[in-house]
């Protein structure tokens, strides 16, 4: 049966190459576009091999507010996004963990009634109550802010679900053994519990860092100043020019180093990310 | 080291669930205490409530001079050993141990002493930068009760510490326990359903039942004169035997035989009382054709022999009755099936229960 698994080696093989090659293929495409002159676009065919302008091009994206149709540079869209992203995730870490916390470790009035608004609200997604969140937002003065970039998206109840879970499975012997050893409630939370819990505030901090960057109906929502764009966005104000020829040679890099921090956070946490999503020993 | 005392102790879950009920009794300074009872009957409740786990619904706990109820377990000053152990997965074993003094503001000089004393008594100096999950399961019984003494508490309280271990090292840690405890002379509380340990570890003995205590005494006593029948089939293995009988001026009957037991004469009994008699499997002795018969002649239809080495068990029922009965005879005995053995019993050692009120009655 040698043979036989051999063929089977070369078909699973050849399916996952197929499938590195689908995503990466536009990847290169952009990559090689990021290489050529505004003119060597123009006619929307692009060649296979890069070509000489690559530090050019980025260099102009990166430097000076380049383009008309956006007016800031890249360089502080990025620095946006980031911001935006990092307060996202972080802010959702923080919140969640304490409401998780709460909802499984003490007994309060209301504890479940609680705990099923919070899961309620997994059906309301950010596109749903969009137009009232905005309301608020803009009653508190907030638009055009980097609080009023984060801040509403923080609360989740995906989060705020999954810690639930995973705290569950802790052993309510250490909470005592903690209470016996004179820890209170946020030593414990410190010193015990976030610790064991390392893995999955990695995977969630993954995975709220990339919904936070992949942000763009509600940047576009309350931002009007171009300080405060991201650059998600700003790839979408650079194509909308009208009339205009679309400036390929900058959309391009701008993609590019809009994939580069997602990439980036994946790869940093990828060993924590990986042990979270499949760990169960404690 | 402290005294203990607990006034009439009570636990009511809030689902209404009674696991304690009027539990009184004074634990002096440095006593082994040991609580038994069937799975339940609400011996981890009643440690909770020492410890502070759990809220004391009703009754006083003072450790020392000083009313402790509403006590965090912290500030109680007391030392708790987990049945699962509960070590801090993520820390080292030093840090498992120093965990307690830190929050309790040692500074770095005294912890270290202090942990490297207790590592040294555990013989557990070269585990202690080992995380818990690298360790045998002994090893972190050990770290467990190095967590408990490094902090020199008042009071130990252990919950069932040696149910997860072979029976072996069970053994080992049991002397060790005992060991550590005099040394240290901390009163301890010890929880356990395992009769050997109750027996070898206590200085006194709690047999609790549906969250009463049935009995308090020493093993010996409460082998030797348990206060009712509960007490006297759950403590000795194997279990007592029971005969239903009537007592009646220091004769009792059961079925058609009759014994005469003087001391029992002017016992404070009715008349033509009924009671349970109970026997012990390892007071029956062996008649040896020939020899005179002291005490009360007994005979038993043999249906299966144990031979446990040192001695045999036999498991059949009492000659021409329906009661099952076993024995453990001294050495090896070949049974032959069905065989009847004639056997003999010292009255003393014969325990007499009233049926209505369940209590021993006492010969005077
Ligand atoms: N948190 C709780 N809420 C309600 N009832 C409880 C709770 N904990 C224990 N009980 C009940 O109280 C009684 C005594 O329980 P406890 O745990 O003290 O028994 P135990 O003697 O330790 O038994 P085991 O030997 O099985 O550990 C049981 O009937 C149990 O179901
Ligand atoms: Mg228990």
């Amino acid at each position: 049966m040698v043979e036989n698994r051999f063929w089977l080696n070369l078909i699973s093989h050849g399916v996952l190459a197929l499938g590195v090659l689908l995503v990466a293929f536009p990847i290169w495409i952009a990559f090689v576009a990021s290489t050529y002159p505004a003119q060597a676009l123009v006619t929307g065919t692009v060649p296979l091999w890069p070509g000489d302008q690559l530090l050019e091009n980025f260099g102009r994206v990166l430097g000076t507010g380049s383009d008309s149709s956006v007016g800031v540079s890249v360089a502080l869209m990025l620095f946006n996004s980031l911001v935006m992203a990092l307060g996202i995730a972080l802010g959702k870490i923080a919140i969640s963990v304490l409401a998780a916390y709460a909802i499984v470790f003490f007994r309060f009035p209301l504890r479940m009634f609680c705990f099923w608004l919070i899961f309620m609200t997994l059906m309301l997604p950010v596109e749903v109550r969009i137009i009232p969140t905005f309301q608020v937002v803009a009653d508190l003065g907030m638009l055009n802010s980097y609080t009023g970039l984060t801040l509403p998206l923080i609360a989740s109840a995906t989060a705020t679900f999954l810690l639930r879970q995973f705290f569950m499975t802790v052993p309510p012997e250490l909470a005592e053994a903690a209470r016996v050893d004179g820890a209170g409630p946020i030593r414990f939370l410190i010193d015990i519990l976030l610790p064991l819990s390392r893995t999955n505030l990695a995977a969630l901090f993954v995975i709220m860092f990339i919904y936070g960057w992949n942000q763009y109906l509600w940047p576009l929502l309350i931002t009007t100043s171009e300080d405060y764009y991201t650059v998600v966005m700003g790839i979408q104000r650079m194509l909308a020019v009208g009339d205009g020829e679309v400036a390929w040679n900058e959309v391009m890099p701008t993609t590019l180093l809009a994939l580069l921090p997602p990439v980036g956070v994946v790869l940093m946490m990828q060993r924590l990310f990986v042990k979270g999503l499949i760990e169960t020993e404690k | 080291m402290a005294t203990l005392t607990l006034d009439q102790l009570n636990k009511t879950y809030d689902n209404g669930q009674v696991a304690v009920q009027g539990l009184s009794m004074d634990i002096a300074d440095g006593e082994f205490i040991v609580i038994v009872g069937p799975s339940g009957c609400g011996k981890s409740s009643l440690l909770r409530m020492l410890a502070g786990l759990e809220r004391i619904s009703a009754g006083e706990l003072k450790i020392g001079d000083q009313r402790v109820n509403e006590l965090e377990p912290a500030k109680r000053d007391i030392a708790m050993v987990f049945q699962n152990y509960a070590l801090y997965p993520h820390m080292s074993v030093y840090d498992n141990m120093a965990y307690g003094l830190k929050n309790r503001g040692f500074d770095k000089a005294e912890i270290k002493r202090c942990v490297e004393a207790a590592a040294e008594t555990l013989q557990l100096e070269q585990l202690l930068t080992r995380k818990p999950r690298q360790l045998s399961g002994g090893q972190r019984q050990r770290v467990a009760m190095g967590r408990a003494i490094v902090r020199n508490p008042q009071v130990f309280l252990f919950d069932e510490p040696l149910s997860n271990l072979d029976a072996k090292l069970r053994v080992q840690m049991r002397i060790e326990i005992k060991r550590l405890q005099r040394e240290l002379g901390t009163t301890a509380v010890y929880v356990t359903h395992d009769q050997v340990e109750a027996m070898t570890l206590a200085d006194r003995l709690v047999v609790m039942r549906n969250g009463v205590a049935e009995q308090i005494g020493t093993p010996m006593e409460i082998y030797n004169r348990p206060a009712t029948p509960f007490v006297a089939g759950f403590i000795g293995s194997p279990a007592m035997n029971f005969l239903d009988g009537s007592l009646a001026r220091g004769q009792l009957s059961i079925g058609e035989r009759q014994i005469q037991l003087p001391e029992y004469a002017n016992a404070c009994t009715e008349f033509n009382e009924r009671v349970q008699v109970g026997i012990r499997p390892e007071h029956l002795h062996r008649i040896i054709p020939g020899q005179p018969v002291e005490g009360v002649p007994l005979e038993v239809d043999v249906q299966l022999a144990e031979p446990l080495g040192a001695d045999t068990l036999l498991h059949g029922r009492l000659a021409g009755t329906d009661n099952q009965f076993t024995l453990r005879l001294r050495g090896e005995y070949v049974a032959a099936d069905e065989e009847r053995i004639a056997l003999s019993l010292d009255p003393s050692q014969l325990h007499l229960f009233d049926k209505q009120s369940g209590q021993r009655i006492e010969p005077c």
